[in-house]
């Protein structure tokens, strides 16, 4: 139906506007305070699309209603509105202002000030950005933009940060936000795109400014715009940057020398032998590694004195695997234009090394922008921007994973050489008489319980994990105005991605030495093509403005992906498939997507005081049965600027006042399955035979998940904009959302996609800015975002509704509760008695009166005595940044924090282990276990029992930090020097990102981990660099 | 611009928008895997194609399948199971009780929240949904081919086979209450809505019902031993008959099951149960390297002497000794146990072996060349002698106990024959069945139906820790050792109330 409408509307639309338009021709010119003409600034006619910009000499021409009014804006200056007022020729003079560059807001299809706008969007800008040492520009947002999390779980360059705006998207459906690269949703890798060449970046948070992307907009947009020519400013920078990468994380508290692990480990084997005695006997047999010379073979008494204490080696394992990366980082651009055609064009080069070898990403990045007049009615515009992109990432999987470093070099005991020794602790060397590794796997006499095989210090170098990536991007577009305030546009993007990745395990050692190496190779390409065509209609009447939009838009994915996997490998430095002698697995599939939509908007405002904005969009999607395949999304919103009032108008410290409000819709179809309607069965050989498994069970009834947003602000601009304040309240409500529901194993489903359940976010976000200092010599800005939220679950399906729905273990909703909600066992203590672990349990009485009585794990009912141990949502979270200059000094410090919100700490735990696993470290906080001795404490007894631990609230942790993100020192030479040098600028400085992380315990990084579970990821880079910025 | 072009720009836009408005444009398939209604068609266009939906099964019979939990180090099928079925009793120690199955042993893993009974009952329960519309489909064409008879037998075999695990993991033999809550009894497609326990006779009954039709359509047709066979299936009925105390047809069932398998000598007997070619292998998966599972195999968990999880260093598992130190001598399978030197050509380092004083319990029983490339047998002919010679003593026949365990022994012992009676006969049958089925998984079967006491004190070594767990000399029947349901299971079924938990 909306479909039929909206293709009425356009053709109705553009039969109208021809009748309507009467215009004439204004000529004028721009100028600086200094009566300086200033080249390629905007005229624009209010209300409209319509505008120019001025020429080499500050002039412009432009054909307007007699009634218009024009605003002519600049980079760098407040811009100004005339009314033309039935004149032929206006002079215009722009003041500058440093906050301009804020005022125009990139949103869906368009621009729009930011003083009228209807929705919620915040802008960071280029400038910022840049000073970020980021390989992917994900990660500079964090703490930039009130009501945004964003968490950088992976310190590995080039990896991509997890976003999510205003609370928790949703629960089984994608949750990050959609991302819109110059007017086109993207699909290519975020890390493709060089930050340098980033314009601003703007994140639309509410109903109003989504609802036009309505289909993927449900978690918000991330609005990249890339950096124009100007008209007349032709210039060149050349910005290059050299500094060092470092852990930015250290490790726990962790025990680290063999003296302090054995005394810990005897006292677990007096725990279970049942005698110092028995201890003794059997310790060196448990540990499989003699750490000291001189003690034949005893390492401690049965009283547990250590027999000797002369060390055999001293290798420590996080010295032999990390070392220190460098970043390096180049670019290049060339900007400028003349009235016809107005281009930029950068190379970019980055070399940013991790912290692990073979670890790194190489990027070159090159983009061409470019936008041409044809004449006075048709103007084309053109961006293309390739990327390579090279990346070597270690495999830091998961808690459990021996190849992840970060794990390994903090659970191996302090008792394990990296090298190999012999008996005298004399190192064993090679024929060549270099060091050899020691993978405690018996080559060299010993071999360890724990780790055994794994020596990360020898595979990181060996294996490879790397990524290829070419990907093109490109937009193109048209704009033809035929008619005074009509405009019909037709885009085109195109976004392609080639990826080819190797993985090797080498043959010579570690987890495929057994089958002689493996390999595999994947080569995908993605595809993904979106055109609309667009019909714009903008007229002002007086006091009345009003713009109407309808368009259509395509888009289609595709992906086609192959790979193989090959053991038993001849030369062990040849990952290559035709060095290796067995097949082991060969892939190929497709996967593609679809959508269209419809949609149309209307824009009305009225004597610059009344603003109202409608969008409605229909989209149908490939994911969906045709049946259930459309939703239809829609918002209004409306803008009051108070200051425009009579009574506000003279007031003259309120330099803008505005209060708006927004309504809307806005659709999620991003469940993890791209034909989810179907059920799918998995081809696989049984022998020579077939096999044929169901793996997916599809459900025709799935349809679009939908939020419901509302939206109030307020934003204040005060002593001439030195003040500024915004505040917004939201809430979202997301029905019918996309939850892959659990089915009981008996049925023999794992899960059928559903629409089920509700889940509100409310919340309220701030920024506060202020200029306490602001001369000619001095400013101080200061900026402080913050924002908080609630999330809660209701209408869980009726089977549900009492117990809730568990997820990852150690989560469960509750209808009423959030997402990230604990609700684990309990622990009540350790019993002083016997140094076992209590837990809470749940006793009912025949009267039904529950009482809670402690007992040991073997009593608990593992089902019943789960109780709510706090939630992973934080309680407030934001941003500080503070900028100042003094002459030609530049002094910044970006900071982020969070307060409240829990973090499970598994590393912890692994690190509190109860003995059993021999050989691996512990955290120094269990030299207070339980003994006869310390019987008052809340660590039990080591004796190896897996009932010890079986509780998470003792691994819950106070997820508040204050991260000192980045700290920046610039100083930009006196222009007579650079005068000398042809230059126009040149900028020295020196940046320092990921300082200093305060939080609740060493070793934890909460930022890493935005649902709540942790576990020993990537460390984040502390990387200092200086450089160099100069312009021609 | 002139207003004809404009008349025909906005044409051209409605064109481009009626184009891209084809129904088409959001139609797409799958390529990945196939989809339900494609499917479908394959199924009509070639009925034989059942038979890769069986084979699915006994895919996920070897490896877990979709419900395949973890790092694919256990939990894998039959491929784990049958370690269980080693590791819970008394005749196989994981000597430093810290290896992938170390709390198994503690007796530890019975509990809701762990994978162990979480992956076991969703494997098997897998299998019966699958195969339940398998046997709805065959059961409209039975007795119009052979191929689809056998493909109906061997669908009915697998549901009781599943059934059978199930119930007796799930809850106590049936001896002890034949009315006590079992499983959830799945047996057709329509029954998607989930159930309750049944009691365990209900439990019994569908597998007693099930095995019967399976040995019926399966009488006389030929499978390979990747599948369950006439033989096979005869062999399983007579286990599940033992439990149900039904031992003249158990005893005929088990005698039926050794007839389809020739019984091996020396060469077959060492040649370390790594290949379906062994002439006792009745039932298994042939491995290839797609499905090789590297360090989740069982010889990763069983061969010492190559570099998987049961190297020396690593977590070692050894024989008892009360049970090797009384196997006689001159008996073939003698050399399963003990280290040999000629074996360890990797030469691991057996040194914390030898300080355990471990080295004659060392297992030489499986093996398999260093990328674990073997194939897994799930059991050996030899078992149903002696199920047979257990069955025919129970039944009050001695004489036919003795020769079906002197028709297997002989084989084993040069010159053997058994004139023992009475518990001393019966004696003798159960210690050389756990001789000869160490390893492959019966062991906690037998425990609990004949009501055992293990204890693990009588071996030589014993990991000392486990004294802590209390799971040094226990019951079989430890309640320990029947499962809970599933946490995921206990979660997501309405009809499961807390009290419906095993204890």
């Amino acid at each position: 139906m909306v479909r039929k409408l909206v293709l009425s509307l356009i053709a109705v639309l553009g039969v109208a506007a021809m009748a309507i338009a009467q215009n004439k021709q204004v000529t004028g010119t721009v100028s600086d305070a200094n009566g300086n003409a200033i080249a390629g600034a905007t005229v624009m006619v209010d209300g409209t699309s319509q505008g120019t910009t001025t020429n080499s000499n500050g002039q412009f021409a432009v054909s307007v209603p007699n009634n218009a009014v024009l605003t002519v804006s600049f980079i760098g200056y407040a811009p100004m509105k005339v009314a033309v007022a039935g004149k032929t020729h206006l002079d215009v003079t722009l003041n500058e202002d440093a906050q301009n560059i804020e005022n125009v807001l990139i949103v869906a299809y368009g621009t729009a000030k930011k003083e009228s706008y209807t929705g919620s969007v915040s802008t960071v800008s280029g400038e910022a950005l840049k000073k970020m040492q980021v390989s992917n520009v994900s990660k500079a947002l964090e703490g930039m933009v009130p009501g945004m999390q964003v968490a950088s779980s992976s310190g590995q360059p080039g990896s991509s940060a997890e976003i999510s705006i205003r609370g928790i998207g949703s629960i089984n459906a994608g949750s990050s936000p959609l991302y819109i690269v110059d007017g086109a949703p993207y699909d290519g890798s975020i890390a493709a795109i060089n930050p340098a060449d980033i314009e601003s970046i703007s994140v639309s948070k509410d109903a109003v400014s989504t609802a036009l992307y309505g289909s993927r907009a449900a978690n918000g947009l991330i609005i990249i715009t890339t950096k124009q020519g100007s008209a007349q400013r032709n210039q060149v920078t050349f910005d290059a940057r050299i500094g060092v990468n470092s852990r930015g994380i250290s490790n726990y508290d962790v025990m680290e020398s063999p003296d302090e692990y054995m005394k810990t480990y005897f006292q677990y084997l007096v725990n279970t032998e049942g005698s110092g005695q028995a201890a003794s006997d059997i310790m060196l047999a448990r540990l499989g590694y003699n750490p000291y010379v001189g003690n034949n073979g005893v390492l401690m008494t049965p009283d547990g004195e250590l027999v000797s204490t002369d060390r055999r080696y001293y290798d420590v394992w996080e010295d032999e695997v990390f070392e220190s990366g460098m970043r390096q980082e180049y670019n290049v651009s060339i900007s400028g234009g003349n009235q016809k055609m107005k281009h930029y064009m950068s190379l970019g080069y980055l070399n940013d090394e991790g912290i692990l070898p073979k670890s790194d990403y190489n990027r070159y990045s090159a983009r061409a922008n470019a936008t041409y007049k044809v004449n006075e009615y048709i103007d084309l515009f053109g961006n293309l921007a390739y990327s390579h992109g090279e990346q070597n990432a270690q495999n830091i999987a998961s808690l459990s994973n021996y190849s992840n470093s970060f794990m390994f070099v903090q659970q191996i005991a302090p008792i394990y050489p990296v090298y190999a020794y012999d008996a005298a602790g004399q190192l064993i060397l090679d024929e060549n008489g270099n060091r050899q590794f020691d993978f405690g796997d018996g080559t060299f006499g010993e071999s360890r319980t724990w780790g055994k095989s794994q020596n990360p210090a020898a595979t990181d170098e060996a294996n490879l994990n790397q990524t290829l990536t070419d990907q093109v991007s490109a937009r193109a577009g048209i704009n033809i105005s035929p008619i005074e305030g009509l405009k019909l546009s037709a885009n085109v993007s195109y976004d392609m991605v080639n990826q080819a990745a190797a993985t090797f395990m080498t043959p010579s050692f570690g987890d495929a030495f057994t089958y002689n190496g493996t390999g595999d190779r994947a080569h995908q390409r993605n595809f993904s093509l979106t055109s609309n065509q667009l019909i714009t209609y903008a007229k002002t009447l007086g006091n009345h403005s009003f713009s109407v939009m309808a368009g259509h838009e395509s888009y289609k994915w595709k992906n086609r992906y192959f790979s193989g996997t090959k053991r038993n490998y001849y030369d062990p430095e040849n990952p290559e498939f035709n060095n290796a002698i067995s097949m082991q697995d060969l892939t190929s599939y497709s996967n593609e997507e679809t959508i269209e939509s419809f949609f149309g908007s209307v824009h009305y405002e009225y004597g610059n005081r009344y603003y109202l904005d409608a969008n409605i969009r229909t989209d149908g999607s490939s994911r969906f049965h045709k049946d259930n395949r459309w939703g239809t999304f829609w918002s209004v919103g409306a803008n009051w600027r108070l200051s425009q009032e009579a009574f506000l108008k003279d007031v003259d410290w309120i330099t803008n006042l505005a209060l708006k409000a927004s309504y809307g819709t806005t659709g999620n179809n991003s469940i993890n399955n791209y034909y989810a309607y179907k059920d799918q069965y998995t081809v696989s050989p049984d022998g020579d035979n077939f096999a044929v498994k169901q793996t997916y069970w599809g459900n025709k009834d799935l349809t679009w998940e939908q939020t419901t947003n509302l939206n109030i602000g307020l934003s204040a601009s005060l002593f001439d904009a030195r003040l500024k304040f915004d505040a917004e309240w939201y809430t979202k409500r997301t029905e019918d959302m996309l939850y892959d529901m659990p089915y009981p194993p008996s049925s023999g489903i794992v899960s059928v996609p559903m629409n089920i359940m509700t889940m509100k976010n409310t919340g309220m976000e701030f920024t506060l800015s202020g200029k306490p200092i602001q001369t000619k010599d001095m400013s101080l800005e200061i900026v402080l975002t913050g924002s908080f939220y609630e999330n809660e679950v209701t209408d869980l399906p009726e089977a549900k509704r009492e117990d809730g729905i568990t997820h990852n273990s150690y989560y469960c909703i509750k209808d009423g509760g959030r997402v990230w909600d604990f609700y684990y066992l309990q622990s009540a203590g350790v019993d002083p008695e016997t140094g076992n672990r209590l837990y809470w349990h749940r006793e009912t009485d025949a009267d039904g009166n529950e009482t809670l009585t402690k007992v040991i794990y073997d009593e608990l009912n593992t089902t019943k005595d789960k109780f709510y141990l706090g939630t992973a949502k934080p309680d407030f979270l934001g941003g500080v940044t503070v900028n100042f200059t003094w002459k030609n000094l530049d002094f910044s410090v970006a900071g982020s924090y969070q307060l409240g919100g829990k973090v499970y700490d598994g590393m912890y735990q692994s690190l509190m282990h109860m003995g059993g696993t021999a050989g691996a470290n512990w955290h120094r906080d269990i030299a207070n276990a339980w003994t006869p001795e310390n019987p008052n404490t809340n660590v039990p007894k080591l004796n190896g029992h897996i009932g010890q631990n079986q509780c998470i609230d003792p691994f819950l942790i106070d997820g508040s930090y204050f991260n000192i993100r980045n700290i920046t020192l610039g100083y930009t030479l006196p222009q007579r020097w650079v005068k000398t040098l042809r230059m126009s600028s040149v900028r020295l400085y020196v940046t320092a990102d990921n300082v200093a992380l305060f939080s609740k315990r060493k070793g934890l990084d909460p930022r890493q981990y935005i649902q709540g579970e942790a576990a020993a990821n990537y460390s984040v880079l502390r990387t200092v660099s200086g450089g160099v910025s100069i312009n021609f | 611009m002139k207003m004809n072009n404009i008349k025909s720009l906005l044409l051209l836009g409605v064109a481009v928008l009626s184009a891209a408005c084809s129904s088409d444009f959001l139609e797409t398939e799958p390529t990945s895997r196939v989809s339900g209604d494609r499917q479908n068609e394959l199924m009509l266009e070639d009925p034989a194609r059942i038979s890769s939906i069986i084979g699915g099964c006994y895919q996920t019979l070897y490896y877990g399948g979709t419900f395949r939990i973890g790092q694919g180090l256990d939990n894998n099928g039959l491929t784990s199971y049958k370690i269980l079925g080693d590791i819970l009793g008394d005749d196989m120690m994981d000597m430093l009780s810290s290896g992938v199955y170390s709390n198994d042993q503690a007796l530890i893993y019975h509990r809701a929240g762990y994978a162990r009974p979480t992956a076991m009952w969703s494997q098997f329960y897998n299998i019966i949904s699958t195969i339940n519309p398998v046997i709805a489909i065959l059961k409209t064409a039975e007795g119009t081919d052979n191929e689809i008879d056998s493909m109906l037998g061997q669908a009915y075999a697998l549901r009781a086979y599943a059934y059978y695990w199930l119930i007796n993991f799930f809850q106590h033999p049936y001896s002890v209450d034949p009315d006590a809550p079992g499983v959830l009894i799945y047996l057709d497609d329509a029954t998607k809505n989930v159930l309750k326990r049944a009691p365990v006779k209900d439990v019994y009954a569908v597998i007693d019902a099930d095995f019967a039709e399976a040995c019926r359509l399966l009488a006389g047709k030929k499978v390979p031993n990747t599948a369950i066979g006439e033989h096979m299936a005869a062999g399983m009925y007579a286990n599940a008959l033992m439990f149900l105390g039904r031992y003249e047809e158990a005893a005929a069932k088990a005698e039926h099951a050794t007839k389809g398998f020739k019984l091996g000598g020396a060469a077959d007997l060492l040649s370390g149960f790594n290949s379906l070619s062994m002439c006792e292998a009745m039932f298994g998966f042939a491995v290839t390297e797609e499905w090789n599972l590297v360090y989740g195999t069982f010889m990763s968990m069983m061969n010492p002497y190559v570099d998987g999880y049961a190297v020396p260093g690593y977590f070692p598992i050894v024989a008892s000794s009360d049970l090797v130190d009384n196997i006689n001598p001159n008996d073939i399978r003698k050399n399963w146990f003990g280290y040999k030197e000629s074996l360890n050509i990797y030469g691991f380092d057996f040194s914390i072996v030898e300080q355990l004083g471990c080295m004659d319990y060392v297992p030489n029983k499986f093996l398999c060349p260093g990328n674990f490339m073997a194939d897994v047998i799930y059991t050996h002919v030899a078992e149903f002698y002696f199920v047979a010679a257990e069955a025919y003593y129970l039944n009050q026949d001695e004489a036919n106990a003795r020769r079906m365990l002197n028709a297997v022994m002989s084989t084993r012992i040069s010159g053997y024959n058994c004139t023992l009676s009475g518990q001393a006969l019966y004696d003798e049958i159960c210690f050389q069945k756990r001789v000869e089925m160490w390893g492959e998984g019966v062991r906690i079967f037998d425990g609990k139906r004949r009501d055992e006491t293990f204890d693990r004190t009588k071996s030589k070594y014993y990991p000392a820790k486990l004294a802590a767990y209390n799971a040094l000399t226990y019951k079989a029947r430890d309640q320990r050792n029947t499962y809970q349901i599933p946490t995921r299971e206990m979660d997501n079924n309405e009809n499961l109330t807390p009290e419906d938990q095993n204890p």
